[in-house]
């Protein structure tokens, strides 16, 4: 009897418990569509077909690092070198592109050097086991030193045109976006279609558990940044083509905390096994409309800085009491 | 036989000999190869120099490194630095002195360290995004109240502080080593650092022993906010002017220079002195041999990076060399 009670009590708990969690999705629902309708009415040209292509251009490059950084939160680590990565490998290949006007090497070059930066991270977390935040620290002083280092300060312009067809427009639609979105389907499937996307999320929930039931963790967390790092450079190029240039302030520096954010946003959790590619897309939608906001706004970067800075610790309290205990 | 024991024995005590005092071996390395490399090294105004730089980064890292022994982060340092001064210079414009400049510059710093405790230790946010969202929106509002620029006409005050000496030696100097050795002092023999490395070892355990954590995690986030205020004093009082620069960059200075002194991200680890205060002088020595060999300034941030990555390596070995034992 008492048992049955316990029962039935659990149960409730349970029911209250999914019902707060819904309804708190549904506020985050609601909360993001009154944003938006906001926006289209404070904003006057914010709905009109140019600026949403702008923004899902613009979207390109923070989504793309995005979606790496999914990865590696996915499996309980965290990638700061991802914006210095990005600089490091596109500088470089954008230099011998211009002096060469050779396409396909330098684009070689840029995934090379990623992945370079990709094992550094990925050997010092999965094999030396020491921990993400500071290996990525360091791997992100090194890379922005690298790249200044490259080309003295100096921007690399005057890319071949066979590269800028990577930042052309097909009519209106700029051909970044598609290639963004085809990039995130296959990420999509990596992880829910996978068997490896269901290793990734298992190392993330539980490291140990995951190792002994006969998983070589090192492996799958050495892919992870291996991973990282290559978005890195898919951005790297994407941005470089459209901009037709590469220098050491091709992304600026809130670009690490939009990408964490964003994903963070999206559903991916800091302590590992959470998060989806969907979510982080639509987390750096999010952090790409408002910028786009307060560029349209007219507002300076301080006052941008300030809206971003409450919007990120009001988006952690939500996730608190989402996933709160 | 019995001697090829004992010379083993001696040898693995020589590899765990370096690997525990590794960190402060390669200082020392350093610190010779430089008095070779450059004969100004060793001079007595080349070590002030050295240390007068120093001075900013000693005082935070001082406060972050009690941060980090409780297993949290402080991401806000930089922008509390900017933050204090900025209000102050924002008051000076209005009227204040040099003594209510000093004291609203406390305030501030000490006021963020309450919003900083408060966001994590009662809405138990992740210390790292929290103080993350808090380091993007103090920047803002920093930059916002003083336009982004910098401003000269700080009063005397400031330039006096920075020229004073005792003996020889700058009090600046003076009184950042005596911060740095209260603050070990205050981990090492009272029983709030002690409840500091108990939280940081297992919070769980900590709680279940009745420890007042939320308490010592306040203090622990108002005494890092002070100290940061601090260093945003220092800074304006060495240059004697305010800039909106103060603090860039300087929350991952801090972890760099604590993780190197030996502090474990992971909480529970780490000392101020000698600790930190190494990692922070080895920091500032190599861009100062860089300076005194006449390097390009653009290879300064490539090799500071290698040298902690080295740093960290040595750090996991040795932790990877317990987990085995």
């Amino acid at each position: 009897m008492s048992n049955q009670t316990t029962v039935t009590n659990h149960n409730k708990i349970q029911t209250i418990l999914s019902d707060r969690k819904k309804a708190l999705d549904l506020a985050t629902a609601a909360v993001a569509v009154f944003f938006v309708i906001i926006l289209c009415v404070a904003v006057p040209n914010f709905l009109s077909l140019n600026n949403i292509l702008n923004l899902l251009e613009l979207l390109t490059t923070v989504g793309m690092l995005c979606l790496g950084m999914t990865f590696i939160l996915i499996v309980g680590g965290i990638d700061l070198s991802m914006p210095a990565v990005l600089m490091a490998t596109t500088i470089p290949g954008a230099l011998f592109m211009s002096k060469t006007g050779n396409v396909l090497i330098g684009i070689l070059i840029i995934f090379a050097i990623g992945a370079i930066f990709g094992m550094i991270n990925g050997v010092a977390v999965a094999k030396a086991k020491m921990i993400p935040f500071i290996v990525t620290l360091s791997t992100q002083i090194i890379a922005n030193g690298f790249a200044v280092m490259v080309t003295n300060s100096k921007s690399v312009f005057g890319l071949p045109d066979a590269f800028l067809f990577l930042g052309i427009k097909i009519g209106v639609v700029p051909i970044s976006i598609p290639i963004f979105f085809i990039v995130a389907v296959i990420s999509h499937i990596i992880l829910k279609k996978t068997k490896y996307g269901r290793i990734f999320y298992m190392i993330g929930q539980n490291e140990e558990t995951a190792r002994v039931s006969g998983i070589r963790t090192d492996l799958y967390i050495f892919a992870a940044y291996i991973m990282a790092s290559v978005y890195a450079c898919m951005a790297g190029i994407l941005l470089a083509a459209r901009t037709n240039m590469a220098g050491a302030t091709m992304v600026g520096n809130t670009m690490l905390t939009d990408t964490i954010s964003a994903a963070v946003i999206g559903g991916a959790s800091l302590s590992g096994g959470r998060g989806n590619i969907w979510g982080s897309v639509l987390g750096a939608l999010f952090i790409t409309v408002i910028s786009n906001f307060i560029n349209l706004m007219g507002y300076t970067y301080y006052v941008g800085l300030i809206i971003k800075g409450v919007l990120i610790v009001m988006i952690i309290v939500l996730d608190r009491l989402r996933n709160g205990d | 036989m019995n001697d090829a024991a004992i010379t083993e024995k001696k040898k693995f005590d020589l590899s765990n000999f370096l690997l525990s005092y590794g960190f402060y071996v390669l200082f020392v390395v350093m610190f010779i190869a430089c008095g070779f490399i450059s004969p100004v090294f060793l001079a007595r105004d080349n070590l002030m120099q050295i240390m007068w730089g120093a001075t900013t980064l000693l005082v935070v890292a001082a406060g972050g490194t009690l941060v980090i022994v409780t297993g949290n982060m402080d991401m806000s340092v930089g922008s509390v630095a900017l933050c204090s001064s900025a209000i102050a210079v924002h008051a000076m414009n209005h009227g204040a002195g040099f003594a209510q400049m000093v004291i609203i510059i406390f305030l501030v710093g000490a006021l963020i360290g309450v919003i900083n405790g408060i966001l994590i230790t009662y809405a138990r946010l992740n210390s790292m995004l929290a103080t993350l969202g808090m380091m993007i929106l103090l920047r803002g509002v920093s930059l916002n109240i003083t336009n982004g620029g910098a401003q000269t006409g700080l009063p005397e005050g400031f330039k006096a502080i920075a020229d004073a000496k005792i003996g020889d030696v700058s009090v600046l100097i003076l009184v950042s080593l005596i911060i740095l050795l209260v603050f070990q002092c205050l981990l090492r023999k009272t029983r709030f650092g002690a409840y500091c490395y108990a939280i940081g070892c297992s919070e769980e355990s900590a709680k279940r022993i009745g420890l007042p954590i939320r308490k010592v995690k306040m203090t622990v986030y108002i005494l890092s906010g002070i100290c940061a205020a601090f260093a945003g004093f220092v800074s304006c009082c060495k240059v004697g002017t305010y800039s909106g620069t103060i603090g860039n960059e300087m929350e991952f200075d801090v972890v760099t220079v604590c993780v190197m002194g030996g502090t474990s991200l992971l909480g529970g680890r780490g000392n101020v002195f000698p600790g930190t205060f190494i990692g922070v002088v080895l920091l500032y020595l190599i861009n100062n041999i860089l300076a005194l060999t006449g390097a390009s300034p653009y290879i300064y941030p490539f090799a500071k990076g290698l040298v902690i990555f080295a740093a960290m390596y040595v750090d996991a070995l040795k932790n990877f060399r317990k987990r085995q034992n």
